[in-house]
C-alpha cells in the first residue's frame, strides 16, 4: 500500500535568497521561452500548463527535485487495492476566480483530461468517483498502479470547474492568468490570494522565441532577464557574459543510444549480443562528457535519470569503456578485420547506420559515437532526419542505432522502459527494440507494483538486464537543465524536469 | 497596347490555371512521398509518446489518409476550387486562417525589404556605372559583393549584435511594430539590394553606351535628364524582372530570418508543415505563393508598358519585351 503524507514546502536555494540583494521596486520578470507550441490542437486546453509551465495551474501531486511524488493539492494517496487510489484534497485553496477548490473541481480536471485527450494514466470519463468534499477515488479504465507517480505531470493540472483552459485558465497557482498572444508572449501575475508562500515577482512574461542564438542575445541585451534550456554551444559565451550567470540543474534527461536488437531487413547487424557489447565497450562517455560536452552533462548509467530508481539505482552499472575489450569482443563473434578499415564477417561489413533528429541532439554527439567506433573497425553512417522522416524509420525497423534525448517529467520509473523496450508497448517501434522476456517480466512487475519503492526496485533491476546484460540501450550521458539569468534575478530554484520548473520563488533585486 | 490590355490579361489569368493545377499537383505529389506519416506524427506530438498502431489507423481514416492518392487529391482540387483549403493537421485551425494570421507578418517583410533594397540599389547601382572603374565604383562594388556573399543567417546575427546588444538601439527579436521591422528588413534588403545594385551597374554601362544616350548628350540635354530619363529608364526593365522574381522569393522564403527574428510569419509555418507533413498546409502554401508568384509576375510584364514606350505598340507583351 502506497502512502503519501503532506510535506512542507520546500525552500528555494540558499543563492540569491533575500538578504544578498535589496528588492526592485519593479518585481517583473521576462524569461525567453522556447518555441510557441499552445498553438498545437491538443495543447490548446493546456495552456500556460505544457510543455510550458506558467505557474498557473498545479497538479495533485508534485514533482520533487528528487523526482519523487510530493503531496500537493492532495495531501494525501493512498492505493486501495482493485486499481483504485484515494486521494485527500485540501481544503484550504481557492480558485484564481475566488470558488473553492474541493473534489468536484478535482474531478472535473480528470474528466477534462480525458475529453480533450491529454491524460496518458487509461483513465476514462467513468474512473474518477467523488467520496465527499475532499476526498475522490480514482480507477484507470486499465491496470494502472502508477497512477500517483503520474498526476505530477503539469497536464494534469487542476483547472477550475466550467472555464475555458484553451483561452483563459483558471487555476489554483501562484500566478493568475494575464494574456496569451500566439507566438509572441503569455502573461501572468501574482495570485495575491495563493493558499501557499506568495511569489514576490508581479508580473510574469514568457516571450518566445523560435531561435537559441536570438534567445542568448536577448538575454545579452538585457530584452528577457532569464533563458532556460541553454544550447550546450553557448554557456561559454554567456558565462563570459558580464552580469549574467549560469544555473544547472541534475540531469532531468538522458542522451541514449536505441539500438535496434530486432531490426528489419537489412538492419540485422545489432540482433547480434556481441555486436552491441562491443559497440557500448568501444565508447569513452568519461571524454564524451567532460571533452564533447564541455563537463555539461553527467555521466549516468541508466536510461532514465539516476534519481527516479531512488536508492536502486546503483543496480545498473553500465558497461565501462574498454577498445582492446570491444575488439577482442568482435574478433570472437568473428567480425574480422581484414585489409581494410571495416570489419567483415562471411562478406558482410560491419556498417550500422545511426539516425538522429537535428534540434534534438547534436550533430556532434553523433560524430563522436562514429568516430569511437570507426576505432575499433566499425562503419557507422549518420542519417539526420526530420521529423516525418525519423518515426517513418524508427517505426519500420530501418535503423541499427538511434540517439535520443527522452525527458523525465513524471516520477514513473518505469515510463521509458514501458514505452521503448517491453513487448507490450503500444509503440509501433518498440517491437524493433525488444530487451527480452525477463526484462518483460521486470517492466511489468515495476508497473504493477504497489508502492514506489517496489516500482523502483523492479525498474532498477529490469534497467540492469537492459543496459547491463542485454546491451539494447546505453546511456551516453545525463544531461544538465541549464539555465542562464541576469544577476539580478534571485531565489531562483532550478528542477531537473523543465516542464516542472516553478518560478514562484524568483525575485528581482536592484 | 490600352486596347489589349484587357485581353492580355484575360489571357494570362487563363495560364494561371494550368500553372496552378502543375504546382498544386507537385506539391501535393511530392509531400505524400516523403516518408512519414502525418497522423502519426500528429499523435506523438499530441501525447509525447509514440502512439499505437490503432490510434495511428484510426486517425489516419479520420484524416482521409486511407484513401488512394488520386482521389485524395481529386477531393482537395475540388474543395480547393470552392475555396476550402481543409484544416491543419497540427493545429487544427482552417488553412485559409493560417494563412490570413501569418502572411501579413511576412508580406509586411518582405515588401519593406524589397522597397528599401531597391532604395538602396539604384544609388549605388547609378554611382558605380557613372564612375566606373573610379574608387567610388570599385566601393560600391565592394559592398554589393559583401553584400551577396554574406548569408543572411550571418547578417542577422551581426546587426543583432551591433544595433540591439552593443548599442541597445533596436530590439532583438519580435512583432510589435516598426522598430522590431528594422532589423530583418536590412537583413533581407542588404542582400536584395546587392544583386540589384550590380544588375542596375551592368545594364546602365550597357545602356550609356547606345547611340539615343550619345544623341542626347550630343543634342545638349542636361546629364542628370540624360541620367534618368534615358539611361535609368531602360536600364531598369530587366530589374523590374528581376524584383517581380525576388518578392516571389522573399515571401515563400524569408523563414530563416522569420525564425531569427521571432517573427510570426509563413515562412517558419511552412517549414514546421514540411516537418511534421502537414499536407493541407504545405498544399494552401503552394497555392497561395503559385498564385501571388503568377500575379506578380503579369504586373511585371504589365509594367513594362510603362517602362518601355516600344512595348505600347506592341499588342502582345511578350515580343515587347524581346524587342526591349
Amino acid at each position: 500500500m502506497f502512502v503519501a503524507v503532506a510535506a512542507a514546502c520546500r525552500p528555494a536555494d540558499e543563492s540569491g535568497a533575500p538578504g544578498d540583494s535589496v528588492p526592485a521596486a519593479r518585481q517583473e520578470l521576462t524569461v525567453g521561452a522556447l518555441e510557441d507550441e499552445f498553438g498545437l490542437e491538443l495543447n490548446r486546453p493546456r495552456l500556460g500548463m505544457y510543455p510550458l509551465n506558467a505557474g498557473i495551474c498545479e497538479p495533485l501531486m508534485k514533482l520533487g527535485r528528487g523526482l519523487q511524488t510530493e503531496p500537493w493539492l492532495a495531501t494525501r494517496s493512498e492505493y486501495r487495492g482493485n486499481n483504485t487510489y484515494r486521494l485527500t484534497l485540501r481544503r484550504d485553496v481557492k480558485f484564481h476566480d475566488g470558488s473553492l477548490f474541493d473534489a468536484r473541481a478535482a474531478k472535473y480536471t480528470l474528466d477534462h483530461s480525458v475529453r480533450v485527450k491529454t491524460q496518458y494514466s487509461y483513465l476514462s470519463d467513468q474512473s474518477v468517483r467523488v467520496i465527499d468534499d475532499s476526498t475522490i477515488d480514482v480507477r484507470p479504465a486499465l491496470p494502472n498502479l502508477r497512477l500517483a507517480e503520474q498526476l505530477v505531470h503539469p497536464s494534469y493540472g487542476v483547472i477550475g470547474p466550467g472555464s475555458d483552459p484553451a483561452r483563459r485558465p483558471v487555476c489554483t497557482g501562484p500566478f493568475r492568468f494575464v494574456e496569451y498572444v500566439p507566438q509572441s508572449h503569455i502573461t501572468v501575475a501574482r495570485n495575491n490570494f495563493y493558499w501557499g508562500d506568495k511569489t514576490r515577482l508581479e508580473r510574469l512574461t514568457f516571450r518566445f522565441f523560435q531561435d537559441d542564438n536570438t534567445r542568448a542575445l536577448a538575454l545579452r541585451s538585457g530584452e528577457v532577464d532569464a533563458i532556460f534550456d541553454v544550447n550546450r554551444g553557448m554557456i561559454a559565451g554567456l558565462e563570459a557574459t558580464p552580469g549574467v550567470r549560469i544555473v544547472k540543474a541534475s540531469p532531468g534527461a538522458v542522451i541514449v543510444m536505441y539500438i535496434a536488437t530486432r531490426g528489419a531487413e537489412p538492419y540485422l547487424r545489432m540482433r547480434d549480443p556481441a555486436v552491441r557489447r562491443a559497440v557500448a565497450l568501444a565508447i569513452d562517455r568519461k571524454v564524451l562528457v567532460e571533452r564533447v560536452l564541455e563537463g555539461h552533462a553527467a555521466i549516468v548509467n541508466t536510461v532514465n535519470p539516476p534519481k527516479v530508481l531512488g536508492r536502486y539505482a546503483a543496480r545498473v552499472t553500465g558497461i565501462s569503456y574498454d577498445p582492446a575489450e570491444s575488439r577482442r569482443v568482435l574478433d570472437s563473434a568473428g567480425w574480422k578485420l581484414g585489409a581494410g578499415p571495416v570489419r567483415t564477417k562471411g562478406g558482410k561489413a560491419l556498417e550500422l547506420v545511426m539516425i538522429m533528429q537535428p534540434g534534438h541532439v547534436d550533430r556532434f554527439i553523433g560524430e563522436y559515437v562514429q568516430a569511437q567506433l570507426a576505432a575499433v573497425g566499425i562503419k557507422v553512417t549518420l542519417d539526420q532526419l526530420d521529423p516525418g522522416a525519423f518515426s517513418s524509420r524508427i517505426n519500420s525497423g530501418a535503423f541499427d542505432l538511434d540517439i535520443e534525448v527522452p525527458s523525465q517529467n513524471d516520477a514513473n520509473p518505469a515510463f521509458l522502459l514501458a514505452l521503448r523496450w517491453y513487448s507490450k508497448s503500444h509503440a509501433r517501434g518498440a517491437r524493433f527494440m525488444l530487451a527480452g522476456p525477463l526484462f518483460d517480466s521486470l517492466v511489468t512487475a515495476s508497473i504493477t507494483s504497489e508502492s514506489s519503492d517496489d516500482a523502483q526496485r523492479n525498474a532498477a533491476e529490469a534497467m540492469h538486464v537492459l543496459v547491463d546484460e542485454e546491451v539494447a540501450a546505453i546511456p551516453l550521458a545525463g544531461v544538465h537543465r541549464v539555465y542562464a539569468m541576469t544577476d539580478k534575478v534571485k531565489g531562483f530554484d532550478p528542477h531537473p524536469s523543465r516542464t516542472n520548473q516553478w518560478w514562484n520563488t524568483v525575485w528581482i533585486a536592484r | 497596347m490600352s486596347g489589349g490590355i484587357g485581353a492580355y490579361v484575360s489571357r494570362r489569368a487563363l495560364h494561371l490555371v494550368p500553372v496552378l493545377l502543375g504546382v498544386s499537383l507537385l506539391a501535393f505529389g511530392v509531400a505524400n512521398l516523403a516518408p512519414g506519416d502525418p497522423a502519426e506524427i500528429m499523435l506523438l506530438r499530441q501525447t509525447g509518446q509514440a502512439p499505437d498502431a490503432q490510434s495511428v489507423a484510426h486517425l489516419r481514416e479520420r484524416l482521409g489518409l486511407d484513401r488512394p492518392f488520386a482521389i485524395r487529391y481529386a477531393v482537395w482540387l475540388g474543395n480547393a476550387a470552392r475555396g476550402e483549403l481543409g484544416v491543419s493537421y497540427r493545429t487544427g485551425t482552417p488553412v485559409l486562417r493560417v494563412l490570413a494570421e501569418r502572411f501579413p507578418a511576412t508580406v509586411e517583410l518582405a515588401v519593406s525589404a524589397l522597397l528599401v533594397s531597391i532604395a538602396f540599389a539604384i544609388p549605388l547601382g547609378v554611382i558605380a556605372a557613372i564612375s566606373r572603374n573610379s574608387v567610388g565604383d570599385n566601393i560600391a562594388r565592394l559592398i554589393a559583393l559583401l553584400g551577396t556573399s554574406i548569408p543572411s543567417f550571418v547578417l542577422a546575427y551581426l546587426l543583432i549584435l551591433v544595433f540591439a546588444v552593443a548599442l541597445r538601439l533596436l530590439p532583438v527579436a519580435g512583432y510589435d511594430g516598426w522598430r522590431y521591422l528594422v532589423l530583418p528588413v536590412l537583413t533581407l534588403a542588404i542582400g536584395e539590394s546587392a544583386a540589384l545594385a550590380r544588375l542596375i551597374r551592368a545594364n546602365m554601362l550597357e545602356v550609356l553606351g547606345q547611340d539615343y544616350v550619345r544623341t542626347a548628350t550630343a543634342k545638349g540635354v542636361p546629364r542628370r535628364m540624360v541620367l534618368v530619363r534615358h539611361a535609368l529608364k531602360n536600364a531598369l526593365n530587366p530589374v523590374v524582372t528581376l524584383a517581380g522574381i525576388r518578392i516571389g522569393r522573399l515571401l515563400g522564403g524569408a523563414a530563416i530570418v522569420e525564425t531569427i527574428f521571432a517573427r510570426p510569419g509563413i515562412g517558419k509555418t511552412i517549414v514546421d508543415a514540411i516537418h511534421d507533413r502537414d499536407y493541407p498546409v504545405i498544399q494552401g502554401f503552394v497555392l497561395f505563393t503559385g498564385t501571388v508568384f503568377v500575379l506578380a509576375n503579369l504586373l511585371v510584364d504589365l509594367s513594362y508598358a510603362w517602362l518601355d514606350p516600344r512595348a505600347r505598340l506592341n499588342v502582345r507583351p511578350g515580343e515587347a519585351r524581346g524587342a526591349a
